[in-house]
Protein backbone atom coordinates (compact mmCIF):
# COMPACT_ATOMS: atom_id res chain seq x y z
CA UNK A 1 0.00 0.00 0.00
CA UNK A 2 1.07 3.24 -1.05
CA UNK A 3 1.53 5.71 2.23
CA UNK A 4 2.45 9.13 0.50
CA UNK A 5 4.20 10.48 4.24
CA UNK A 6 6.89 8.35 3.24
CA UNK A 7 9.67 9.66 0.88
CA UNK A 8 10.13 6.75 -1.30
CA UNK A 9 6.58 6.91 -2.71
CA UNK A 10 7.42 10.47 -2.56
CA UNK A 11 10.34 10.29 -4.86
CA UNK A 12 8.22 7.28 -7.13
CA UNK A 13 5.83 10.02 -8.22
CA UNK A 14 8.22 12.88 -8.71
CA UNK A 15 10.82 10.41 -10.74
CA UNK A 16 7.39 9.11 -13.05
CA UNK A 17 7.44 11.73 -15.64
CA UNK A 18 11.29 12.83 -16.37
CA UNK A 19 11.26 8.43 -16.37
CA UNK A 20 8.76 7.85 -18.79
CA UNK A 21 9.90 10.67 -21.14
CA UNK A 22 13.70 9.04 -21.39
CA UNK A 23 12.51 5.41 -22.08
CA UNK A 24 9.95 6.58 -24.39
CA UNK A 25 12.94 9.13 -26.23
CA UNK A 26 14.75 6.03 -26.68
CA UNK A 27 12.15 4.63 -28.99
CA UNK A 28 11.06 7.91 -31.02
CA UNK A 29 14.63 8.82 -32.69
CA UNK A 30 16.96 6.17 -34.31
CA UNK A 31 19.63 5.92 -31.50
CA UNK A 32 22.62 6.99 -34.01
CA UNK A 33 20.49 10.06 -34.49
CA UNK A 34 19.53 10.87 -30.79
CA UNK A 35 23.15 12.57 -29.81
CA UNK A 36 23.24 13.97 -32.89
CA UNK A 37 19.85 15.75 -32.08
CA UNK A 38 20.90 16.22 -28.36
CA UNK A 39 23.93 18.60 -29.77
CA UNK A 40 21.67 20.51 -31.64
CA UNK A 41 19.69 21.10 -28.66
CA UNK A 42 22.59 22.27 -27.13
CA UNK A 43 24.41 24.54 -29.41
CA UNK A 44 20.45 26.40 -30.73
CA UNK A 45 20.01 29.84 -29.10
CA UNK A 46 17.15 28.57 -27.32
CA UNK A 47 15.27 31.77 -27.17
CA UNK A 48 11.65 31.77 -27.57
CA UNK A 49 10.08 30.30 -29.33
CA UNK A 50 12.55 27.73 -30.48
CA UNK A 51 10.96 24.26 -30.36
CA UNK A 52 13.29 21.40 -29.64
CA UNK A 53 11.36 18.62 -31.18
CA UNK A 54 11.79 20.67 -34.28
CA UNK A 55 15.49 21.21 -33.59
CA UNK A 56 16.49 18.03 -31.75
CA UNK A 57 13.65 15.58 -32.51
CA UNK A 58 11.37 14.03 -30.74
CA UNK A 59 13.68 11.31 -29.12
CA UNK A 60 16.87 14.07 -27.99
CA UNK A 61 13.87 16.19 -26.62
CA UNK A 62 12.31 14.02 -24.22
CA UNK A 63 15.68 12.53 -23.47
CA UNK A 64 16.65 16.41 -22.64
CA UNK A 65 13.49 17.09 -20.92
CA UNK A 66 13.91 13.94 -18.64
CA UNK A 67 17.39 14.51 -17.96
CA UNK A 68 16.30 17.95 -16.66
CA UNK A 69 14.11 17.09 -14.42
CA UNK A 70 16.34 14.70 -13.04
CA UNK A 71 19.07 17.03 -12.39
CA UNK A 72 16.46 18.79 -10.17
CA UNK A 73 15.57 15.62 -8.33
CA UNK A 74 19.24 15.08 -7.62
CA UNK A 75 19.44 18.26 -5.99
CA UNK A 76 16.37 17.65 -3.88
CA UNK A 77 17.81 14.17 -2.84
CA UNK A 78 21.63 15.53 -2.31
CA UNK A 79 20.17 18.58 -0.02
CA UNK A 80 17.20 16.28 1.08
CA UNK A 81 14.78 18.61 0.32
CA UNK A 82 10.76 18.47 1.08
CA UNK A 83 8.76 17.57 -2.26
CA UNK A 84 5.85 19.69 -1.66
CA UNK A 85 4.08 21.77 -4.18
CA UNK A 86 6.24 24.50 -4.96
CA UNK A 87 9.02 21.83 -6.03
CA UNK A 88 6.39 20.17 -7.77
CA UNK A 89 5.78 22.76 -9.77
CA UNK A 90 9.47 23.71 -10.19
CA UNK A 91 10.65 20.36 -11.34
CA UNK A 92 7.53 20.35 -13.59
CA UNK A 93 8.20 23.31 -14.76
CA UNK A 94 11.76 22.54 -15.68
CA UNK A 95 10.58 19.02 -17.43
CA UNK A 96 7.94 21.43 -19.56
CA UNK A 97 10.50 24.49 -20.70
CA UNK A 98 13.02 21.55 -21.47
CA UNK A 99 10.96 21.30 -24.64
CA UNK A 100 11.90 24.72 -25.88
CA UNK A 101 14.54 26.52 -24.03
CA UNK A 102 15.86 24.75 -20.85
CA UNK A 103 18.68 21.77 -21.80
CA UNK A 104 21.22 19.98 -20.03
CA UNK A 105 23.64 22.78 -20.68
CA UNK A 106 22.19 25.86 -20.04
CA UNK A 107 20.78 25.77 -17.10
CA UNK A 108 23.84 24.75 -15.11
CA UNK A 109 25.57 28.71 -14.83
CA UNK A 110 22.20 29.70 -13.56
CA UNK A 111 22.86 26.98 -11.00
CA UNK A 112 26.46 27.80 -10.27
CA UNK A 113 25.56 31.35 -9.48
CA UNK A 114 22.50 30.25 -7.21
CA UNK A 115 25.01 28.04 -5.11
CA UNK A 116 27.62 31.02 -4.95
CA UNK A 117 24.75 33.23 -3.79
CA UNK A 118 23.95 30.96 -0.98
CA UNK A 119 27.52 30.57 -0.11
CA UNK A 120 27.68 34.57 0.01
CA UNK A 121 25.37 34.00 2.47
CA UNK A 122 26.27 31.85 4.37
CA UNK A 123 23.25 29.23 3.95
CA UNK A 124 22.96 26.03 2.40
CA UNK A 125 22.11 26.22 -1.28
CA UNK A 126 18.71 24.44 -0.23
CA UNK A 127 17.52 27.35 0.64
CA UNK A 128 17.47 28.59 -2.76
CA UNK A 129 17.48 25.56 -4.63
CA UNK A 130 13.60 26.75 -5.36
CA UNK A 131 14.70 29.83 -6.71
CA UNK A 132 17.27 28.11 -8.73
CA UNK A 133 14.83 25.60 -10.63
CA UNK A 134 12.67 28.44 -11.43
CA UNK A 135 15.76 31.21 -12.23
CA UNK A 136 16.69 28.82 -15.27
CA UNK A 137 13.82 30.58 -17.01
CA UNK A 138 16.80 32.61 -19.01
CA UNK A 139 18.86 29.47 -19.87
CA UNK A 140 18.31 31.07 -23.31
CA UNK A 141 20.45 33.93 -22.43
CA UNK A 142 23.83 31.56 -21.88
CA UNK A 143 22.67 30.03 -25.14
CA UNK A 144 22.28 33.00 -27.62
CA UNK A 145 25.47 34.20 -25.99
CA UNK A 146 27.32 30.83 -26.23
CA UNK A 147 25.80 29.99 -29.98
CA UNK A 148 23.47 32.62 -31.28
CA UNK A 149 24.90 36.27 -31.32
CA UNK A 150 28.09 35.53 -33.44
CA UNK A 151 30.90 35.60 -31.04
CA UNK A 152 33.87 33.24 -31.58
CA UNK A 153 33.03 30.22 -30.06
CA UNK A 154 35.43 29.88 -27.00
CA UNK A 155 35.00 33.66 -26.23
CA UNK A 156 30.82 33.25 -26.72
CA UNK A 157 30.13 30.26 -24.21
CA UNK A 158 32.82 31.72 -21.45
CA UNK A 159 30.31 35.18 -21.95
CA UNK A 160 27.34 33.31 -21.80
CA UNK A 161 28.19 31.10 -18.99
CA UNK A 162 29.57 34.42 -17.10
CA UNK A 163 26.35 36.19 -18.04
CA UNK A 164 24.66 33.05 -16.69
CA UNK A 165 26.54 32.82 -13.17
CA UNK A 166 25.33 36.25 -12.85
CA UNK A 167 21.85 35.81 -13.41
CA UNK A 168 22.09 32.71 -10.83
CA UNK A 169 23.73 35.29 -8.49
CA UNK A 170 21.02 38.47 -8.73
CA UNK A 171 17.86 36.17 -9.27
CA UNK A 172 17.32 34.76 -5.49
CA UNK A 173 16.99 38.94 -3.87
CA UNK A 174 15.22 39.71 -7.17
CA UNK A 175 12.55 36.85 -6.96
CA UNK A 176 11.38 37.99 -3.13
CA UNK A 177 11.50 42.02 -4.29
CA UNK A 178 9.30 41.01 -6.98
CA UNK A 179 6.87 39.51 -4.91
CA UNK A 180 5.65 42.89 -3.60
CA UNK A 181 5.14 44.26 -7.16
CA UNK A 182 1.87 41.93 -7.80
CA UNK A 183 1.20 40.58 -4.40
CA UNK A 184 1.54 36.68 -4.86
CA UNK A 185 -1.31 37.41 -7.81
CA UNK A 186 1.26 36.39 -10.51
CA UNK A 187 2.15 32.50 -10.09
CA UNK A 188 4.79 32.82 -11.79
CA UNK A 189 6.93 35.42 -10.17
CA UNK A 190 10.17 34.07 -11.52
CA UNK A 191 8.59 35.20 -14.80
CA UNK A 192 8.20 38.61 -14.29
CA UNK A 193 11.73 38.35 -12.18
CA UNK A 194 13.24 37.15 -15.23
CA UNK A 195 11.62 39.53 -17.44
CA UNK A 196 12.78 42.29 -15.86
CA UNK A 197 16.39 40.11 -15.46
CA UNK A 198 16.22 40.07 -19.30
CA UNK A 199 14.90 42.90 -20.57
CA UNK A 200 18.01 44.76 -18.57
CA UNK A 201 20.63 42.59 -20.00
CA UNK A 202 19.37 42.65 -23.23
CA UNK A 203 19.27 46.35 -23.27
CA UNK A 204 22.98 46.24 -22.23
CA UNK A 205 23.79 44.17 -24.99
CA UNK A 206 21.31 45.52 -28.03
CA UNK A 207 23.77 48.93 -26.60
CA UNK A 208 26.72 46.94 -27.60
CA UNK A 209 25.14 45.81 -31.35
CA UNK A 210 24.23 42.53 -30.26
CA UNK A 211 20.73 41.63 -31.50
CA UNK A 212 18.85 39.34 -29.94
CA UNK A 213 15.15 38.68 -30.94
CA UNK A 214 12.05 36.20 -30.78
CA UNK A 215 12.41 33.50 -33.34
CA UNK A 216 9.19 31.31 -34.64
CA UNK A 217 10.64 27.91 -35.08
CA UNK A 218 7.46 25.12 -34.14
CA UNK A 219 6.54 21.68 -35.42
CA UNK A 220 3.48 19.71 -35.35
CA UNK A 221 5.14 16.42 -36.90
CA UNK A 222 4.76 14.63 -33.54
CA UNK A 223 1.58 15.73 -32.64
CA UNK A 224 -0.67 12.67 -32.34
CA UNK A 225 2.25 10.81 -30.07
CA UNK A 226 2.61 13.54 -27.95
CA UNK A 227 -1.22 13.53 -27.03
CA UNK A 228 -1.29 9.69 -27.03
CA UNK A 229 1.66 10.46 -24.56
CA UNK A 230 0.42 13.19 -22.11
CA UNK A 231 -3.12 12.38 -21.64
CA UNK A 232 -2.04 8.62 -20.79
CA UNK A 233 0.27 10.34 -18.24
CA UNK A 234 -2.28 12.69 -16.69
CA UNK A 235 -5.49 9.63 -16.49
CA UNK A 236 -2.73 8.05 -14.63
CA UNK A 237 -2.67 10.82 -12.48
CA UNK A 238 -5.89 10.62 -11.81
CA UNK A 239 -5.93 6.78 -11.10
CA UNK A 240 -3.50 7.42 -8.99
CA UNK A 241 -4.93 10.36 -7.47
CA UNK A 242 -8.54 8.19 -6.93
CA UNK A 243 -7.03 4.44 -6.65
CA UNK A 244 -3.91 3.97 -4.78
CA UNK A 245 -5.81 4.14 -1.23
CA UNK A 246 -8.88 3.13 -2.67
CA UNK A 247 -10.48 3.26 1.04
CA UNK A 248 -9.78 6.96 1.17
CA UNK A 249 -11.68 7.89 -2.12
CA UNK A 250 -14.23 10.05 -0.73
CA UNK A 251 -11.94 11.70 1.55
CA UNK A 252 -9.65 12.42 -1.42
CA UNK A 253 -12.88 14.54 -3.18
CA UNK A 254 -13.90 16.26 -0.15
CA UNK A 255 -9.66 17.13 -0.02
CA UNK A 256 -9.94 18.21 -3.51
CA UNK A 257 -13.53 20.49 -2.96
CA UNK A 258 -11.05 21.91 -0.14
CA UNK A 259 -8.39 22.68 -2.52
CA UNK A 260 -10.66 24.27 -5.02
CA UNK A 261 -12.05 26.77 -2.55
CA UNK A 262 -8.18 28.40 -2.27
CA UNK A 263 -7.70 31.47 -3.90
CA UNK A 264 -4.35 29.82 -4.89
CA UNK A 265 -2.27 32.93 -4.20
CA UNK A 266 1.08 32.43 -3.65
CA UNK A 267 1.80 30.58 -1.24
CA UNK A 268 -0.89 27.99 -1.53
CA UNK A 269 0.41 24.37 -1.31
CA UNK A 270 -1.70 21.51 -1.90
CA UNK A 271 0.42 19.10 -0.95
CA UNK A 272 -0.66 20.75 2.70
CA UNK A 273 -4.56 21.83 1.92
CA UNK A 274 -5.56 18.78 0.32
CA UNK A 275 -2.29 15.94 0.64
CA UNK A 276 -0.95 13.58 -1.85
CA UNK A 277 -4.20 11.80 -3.47
CA UNK A 278 -6.07 14.95 -4.11
CA UNK A 279 -3.25 16.80 -4.95
CA UNK A 280 -2.58 13.92 -8.12
CA UNK A 281 -6.10 14.00 -8.55
CA UNK A 282 -5.85 17.78 -9.19
CA UNK A 283 -2.53 17.45 -11.44
CA UNK A 284 -4.29 14.93 -13.56
CA UNK A 285 -7.58 16.67 -13.82
CA UNK A 286 -5.79 20.13 -15.05
CA UNK A 287 -3.94 18.63 -17.47
CA UNK A 288 -6.76 17.07 -18.80
CA UNK A 289 -8.45 20.35 -18.85
CA UNK A 290 -5.32 22.20 -20.58
CA UNK A 291 -4.93 19.06 -23.21
CA UNK A 292 -8.28 19.70 -24.48
CA UNK A 293 -8.33 23.29 -24.45
CA UNK A 294 -5.40 22.92 -26.86
CA UNK A 295 -7.45 20.75 -29.04
CA UNK A 296 -10.25 22.91 -28.50
CA UNK A 297 -8.75 25.75 -30.13
CA UNK A 298 -7.43 23.67 -32.75
CA UNK A 299 -3.85 23.67 -32.09
CA UNK A 300 -0.40 21.13 -32.39
CA UNK A 301 0.98 19.55 -29.20
CA UNK A 302 4.27 21.22 -29.97
CA UNK A 303 7.41 21.60 -27.76
CA UNK A 304 6.31 25.38 -26.32
CA UNK A 305 2.39 24.18 -26.16
CA UNK A 306 3.54 20.78 -24.40
CA UNK A 307 5.49 23.15 -21.56
CA UNK A 308 2.63 25.12 -21.47
CA UNK A 309 0.69 22.40 -20.57
CA UNK A 310 3.56 20.37 -18.25
CA UNK A 311 3.91 23.65 -16.57
CA UNK A 312 -0.14 23.82 -15.68
CA UNK A 313 -0.15 20.39 -14.21
CA UNK A 314 2.97 20.98 -11.70
CA UNK A 315 1.12 24.60 -10.71
CA UNK A 316 -1.67 22.22 -9.90
CA UNK A 317 0.24 21.52 -6.91
CA UNK A 318 0.89 25.29 -6.12
CA UNK A 319 -2.11 27.16 -7.02
CA UNK A 320 -3.77 26.46 -10.05
CA UNK A 321 -6.98 24.20 -10.42
CA UNK A 322 -10.37 24.46 -12.21
CA UNK A 323 -11.97 27.12 -10.68
CA UNK A 324 -9.59 29.78 -10.84
CA UNK A 325 -7.89 28.48 -14.33
CA UNK A 326 -11.08 28.25 -16.59
CA UNK A 327 -12.26 31.57 -16.03
CA UNK A 328 -8.63 32.86 -17.00
CA UNK A 329 -8.49 30.78 -20.01
CA UNK A 330 -11.50 32.15 -21.06
CA UNK A 331 -10.84 35.72 -20.93
CA UNK A 332 -7.84 34.76 -22.74
CA UNK A 333 -10.01 32.94 -25.82
CA UNK A 334 -12.55 36.07 -25.94
CA UNK A 335 -9.58 38.21 -26.25
CA UNK A 336 -8.31 36.07 -29.04
CA UNK A 337 -10.91 36.42 -30.72
CA UNK A 338 -12.04 39.74 -30.70
CA UNK A 339 -8.19 40.75 -31.21
CA UNK A 340 -6.50 40.91 -33.94
CA UNK A 341 -4.58 37.38 -33.12
CA UNK A 342 -5.50 33.50 -34.91
CA UNK A 343 -7.16 31.77 -32.08
CA UNK A 344 -5.40 28.53 -33.19
CA UNK A 345 -1.84 30.30 -33.30
CA UNK A 346 0.61 28.78 -31.06
CA UNK A 347 1.03 32.31 -29.31
CA UNK A 348 -2.37 32.64 -28.38
CA UNK A 349 -2.87 29.17 -27.51
CA UNK A 350 0.37 29.34 -24.97
CA UNK A 351 -1.25 32.59 -23.87
CA UNK A 352 -4.37 30.53 -22.72
CA UNK A 353 -2.46 27.55 -21.19
CA UNK A 354 0.45 30.52 -18.89
CA UNK A 355 -2.01 33.05 -18.65
CA UNK A 356 -3.30 30.89 -15.76
CA UNK A 357 -0.35 32.45 -13.89
CA UNK A 358 -3.12 34.62 -12.77
CA UNK A 359 -5.35 32.21 -11.60
CA UNK A 360 -5.01 33.74 -8.16
CA UNK A 361 -7.09 36.73 -9.40
CA UNK A 362 -10.20 34.42 -10.04
CA UNK A 363 -9.40 32.56 -7.06
CA UNK A 364 -9.73 35.28 -4.55
CA UNK A 365 -12.13 37.64 -6.70
CA UNK A 366 -14.27 35.65 -9.04
CA UNK A 367 -14.77 33.85 -12.36
CA UNK A 368 -15.74 37.45 -13.67
CA UNK A 369 -12.11 39.25 -12.91
CA UNK A 370 -10.56 36.30 -13.99
CA UNK A 371 -11.98 37.08 -17.37
CA UNK A 372 -11.09 40.17 -17.46
CA UNK A 373 -7.34 39.05 -16.21
CA UNK A 374 -7.07 36.73 -19.26
CA UNK A 375 -8.57 39.49 -21.51
CA UNK A 376 -6.01 41.63 -20.66
CA UNK A 377 -3.22 39.35 -20.24
CA UNK A 378 -3.80 38.33 -23.77
CA UNK A 379 -3.23 42.00 -25.15
CA UNK A 380 0.20 42.39 -22.51
CA UNK A 381 1.96 39.37 -23.22
CA UNK A 382 2.11 39.90 -26.97
CA UNK A 383 3.62 43.28 -26.23
CA UNK A 384 6.37 42.42 -23.60
CA UNK A 385 8.40 40.24 -24.98
CA UNK A 386 10.27 42.25 -27.36
CA UNK A 387 11.77 43.83 -24.01
CA UNK A 388 13.62 41.13 -23.42
CA UNK A 389 13.93 39.41 -26.87
CA UNK A 390 12.69 36.35 -26.17
CA UNK A 391 15.73 35.37 -23.88
CA UNK A 392 13.11 34.94 -20.55
CA UNK A 393 11.02 31.76 -21.06
CA UNK A 394 8.58 32.94 -18.64
CA UNK A 395 7.42 35.72 -20.92
CA UNK A 396 3.86 35.18 -19.24
CA UNK A 397 5.19 35.61 -16.19
CA UNK A 398 6.49 38.92 -16.72
CA UNK A 399 3.21 39.76 -18.42
CA UNK A 400 1.31 38.19 -15.86
CA UNK A 401 3.22 40.50 -13.07
CA UNK A 402 1.73 43.39 -14.72
CA UNK A 403 -1.83 42.35 -15.30
CA UNK A 404 -1.85 41.72 -11.37
CA UNK A 405 -0.41 44.69 -10.63
CA UNK A 406 -2.33 46.68 -12.70
CA UNK A 407 -6.06 45.30 -11.72
CA UNK A 408 -5.83 43.90 -7.99
CA UNK A 409 -5.50 47.31 -6.47
CA UNK A 410 -8.38 48.43 -8.90
CA UNK A 411 -10.08 44.96 -8.31
CA UNK A 412 -9.56 46.15 -4.39
CA UNK A 413 -10.78 49.64 -4.97
CA UNK A 414 -14.23 48.46 -6.62
CA UNK A 415 -15.47 45.29 -5.66
CA UNK A 416 -17.71 44.85 -2.35
CA UNK A 417 -16.56 41.15 -1.82
CA UNK A 418 -12.65 42.58 -1.81
CA UNK A 419 -13.93 45.62 0.39
CA UNK A 420 -15.90 43.30 3.08
CA UNK A 421 -14.79 44.28 6.61
CA UNK A 422 -12.51 41.40 7.92
CA UNK A 423 -14.48 40.46 10.65
CA UNK A 424 -17.18 38.56 8.52
CA UNK A 425 -14.74 36.16 7.60
CA UNK A 426 -13.55 33.02 10.05
CA UNK A 427 -9.89 32.99 11.48
CA UNK B 1 26.73 36.79 8.39
CA UNK B 2 23.45 37.46 10.51
CA UNK B 3 20.45 37.53 8.15
CA UNK B 4 19.69 41.47 8.06
CA UNK B 5 16.26 40.62 6.93
CA UNK B 6 15.82 38.56 10.83
CA UNK B 7 14.03 41.48 12.47
CA UNK B 8 11.74 42.27 9.43
CA UNK B 9 10.79 38.86 9.49
CA UNK B 10 9.37 38.90 12.84
CA UNK B 11 7.87 42.00 11.88
CA UNK B 12 6.17 40.63 9.32
CA UNK B 13 4.61 37.52 11.14
CA UNK B 14 3.45 40.11 13.34
CA UNK B 15 1.61 41.74 10.64
CA UNK B 16 0.20 38.59 9.45
CA UNK B 17 -1.05 37.83 12.44
CA UNK B 18 -2.61 41.11 13.11
CA UNK B 19 -4.04 40.72 9.66
CA UNK B 20 -5.45 37.70 10.22
CA UNK B 21 -6.89 38.13 13.85
CA UNK B 22 -7.84 41.45 14.74
CA UNK B 23 -11.43 42.83 13.46
CA UNK B 24 -14.24 45.17 14.27
CA UNK B 25 -15.29 42.05 16.81
CA UNK B 26 -11.86 41.53 17.98
CA UNK B 27 -10.46 44.94 18.72
CA UNK B 28 -8.00 44.29 21.19
CA UNK B 29 -4.87 42.26 20.44
CA UNK B 30 -2.00 41.61 22.65
CA UNK B 31 1.99 41.10 21.39
CA UNK B 32 4.99 40.73 23.19
CA UNK B 33 8.23 40.09 21.55
CA UNK B 34 11.05 38.73 23.46
CA UNK B 35 14.60 37.81 21.65
CA UNK B 36 16.52 35.19 23.44
CA UNK B 37 20.15 34.01 22.68
CA UNK B 38 18.80 31.68 19.97
CA UNK B 39 15.62 32.66 19.11
CA UNK B 40 12.98 35.21 18.70
CA UNK B 41 9.74 34.66 20.76
CA UNK B 42 6.30 36.04 19.76
CA UNK B 43 3.23 36.05 22.25
CA UNK B 44 0.19 37.04 20.46
CA UNK B 45 -3.06 37.19 22.19
CA UNK B 46 -6.61 38.09 21.33
CA UNK B 47 -8.15 38.43 25.05
CA UNK B 48 -11.94 38.35 23.37
CA UNK B 49 -12.68 36.43 20.12
CA UNK B 50 -15.45 33.59 19.52
CA UNK B 51 -14.11 30.60 17.93
CA UNK B 52 -16.13 27.80 17.00
CA UNK B 53 -14.86 23.90 17.16
CA UNK B 54 -14.08 23.62 13.28
CA UNK B 55 -12.35 27.38 13.16
CA UNK B 56 -10.10 26.15 15.75
CA UNK B 57 -9.12 22.50 14.36
CA UNK B 58 -8.54 24.21 10.94
CA UNK B 59 -6.64 27.16 12.76
CA UNK B 60 -4.85 24.82 14.57
CA UNK B 61 -4.02 22.67 10.84
CA UNK B 62 -2.55 26.34 9.37
CA UNK B 63 0.21 26.39 12.14
CA UNK B 64 0.81 22.75 12.38
CA UNK B 65 3.31 23.21 8.87
CA UNK B 66 7.18 22.54 10.06
CA UNK B 67 9.49 25.83 9.93
CA UNK B 68 10.43 25.39 6.00
CA UNK B 69 13.79 27.67 5.18
CA UNK B 70 13.30 26.65 1.54
CA UNK B 71 10.29 28.29 0.95
CA UNK B 72 10.70 31.07 3.67
CA UNK B 73 13.92 32.94 1.77
CA UNK B 74 12.10 33.45 -0.96
CA UNK B 75 8.43 34.12 0.00
CA UNK B 76 8.78 36.25 3.20
CA UNK B 77 7.89 38.84 2.06
CA UNK B 78 4.08 38.13 1.30
CA UNK B 79 3.37 37.38 4.80
CA UNK B 80 1.38 40.60 6.17
CA UNK B 81 0.67 41.40 2.81
CA UNK B 82 -3.06 39.97 2.43
CA UNK B 83 -5.87 38.59 4.57
CA UNK B 84 -6.66 34.96 2.39
CA UNK B 85 -6.86 32.22 3.71
CA UNK B 86 -2.82 30.64 3.30
CA UNK B 87 -0.58 33.50 4.98
CA UNK B 88 -0.64 31.45 8.60
CA UNK B 89 0.71 28.34 6.72
CA UNK B 90 3.49 31.17 5.44
CA UNK B 91 3.98 31.98 9.12
CA UNK B 92 4.16 28.59 10.24
CA UNK B 93 7.08 27.79 7.51
CA UNK B 94 8.78 30.91 8.99
CA UNK B 95 8.73 29.26 12.73
CA UNK B 96 10.16 26.26 14.47
CA UNK B 97 7.28 25.95 16.77
CA UNK B 98 3.56 27.64 17.40
CA UNK B 99 1.71 26.19 19.96
CA UNK B 100 -1.83 27.22 20.13
CA UNK B 101 -4.37 27.62 23.40
CA UNK B 102 -7.88 28.98 23.42
CA UNK B 103 -9.65 28.96 26.87
CA UNK B 104 -12.50 31.42 28.26
CA UNK B 105 -12.56 32.88 24.92
CA UNK B 106 -9.13 33.77 24.75
CA UNK B 107 -6.98 33.08 22.08
CA UNK B 108 -2.85 32.38 22.41
CA UNK B 109 -0.29 31.62 20.20
CA UNK B 110 3.50 31.31 21.15
CA UNK B 111 5.56 31.41 17.98
CA UNK B 112 9.33 30.56 18.43
CA UNK B 113 11.56 31.18 15.72
CA UNK B 114 15.19 29.74 16.19
CA UNK B 115 18.18 32.54 14.86
CA UNK B 116 19.89 30.09 12.43
CA UNK B 117 17.85 27.76 10.10
CA UNK B 118 20.47 26.80 7.78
Amino acid sequence: MINWQQRKWQVAFLTALPTLLILTGLFLQPLDDLLPGMLRILQSQSVLLSDYLAIGGAGATLINAGLCGFICIGFMMLYKIEINGPFIAAVFTVIGFAFFGKNIWNIWPIFIGVFLYSAVRHQSFRNYALVAFFATTLGPLVSFISFGAGLEPRAGIALGMTLGVLVGFIAPPLASAMLRFHDGYNIYNLGFTGGVIGSLFVAVLRSFGLIVEPVSILTGRYDLIMKVLFFTFFLVLIGGGLFVQPNRIRKTLAAHIRIMRTSGRLVTDFTLVGRYNATLLNMGVMGIIAGLFVIALGGEFNGPVIGGILTIVGFAAFGKHPRNCIPVMLGVVIGGALKMWDLGSTPVILAGLFGTTLAPVAGKYGPFWGVVAGFLHTSVVMNVGVLHGGVNLYNNGFSGGFVAAFLVPIIEAVSPVAGAPRSRRKV
Amino acid sequence: MQNYHEIKKISRIIDELLTHFLSDDNGRAEIVVEETADAHVVVFTVPSIEIEAEDYVNLVNDVSVARNPELENYYWPLAGESDSESELSLVAMMSDSIDVTYEDNRLELRLTRKKTAK
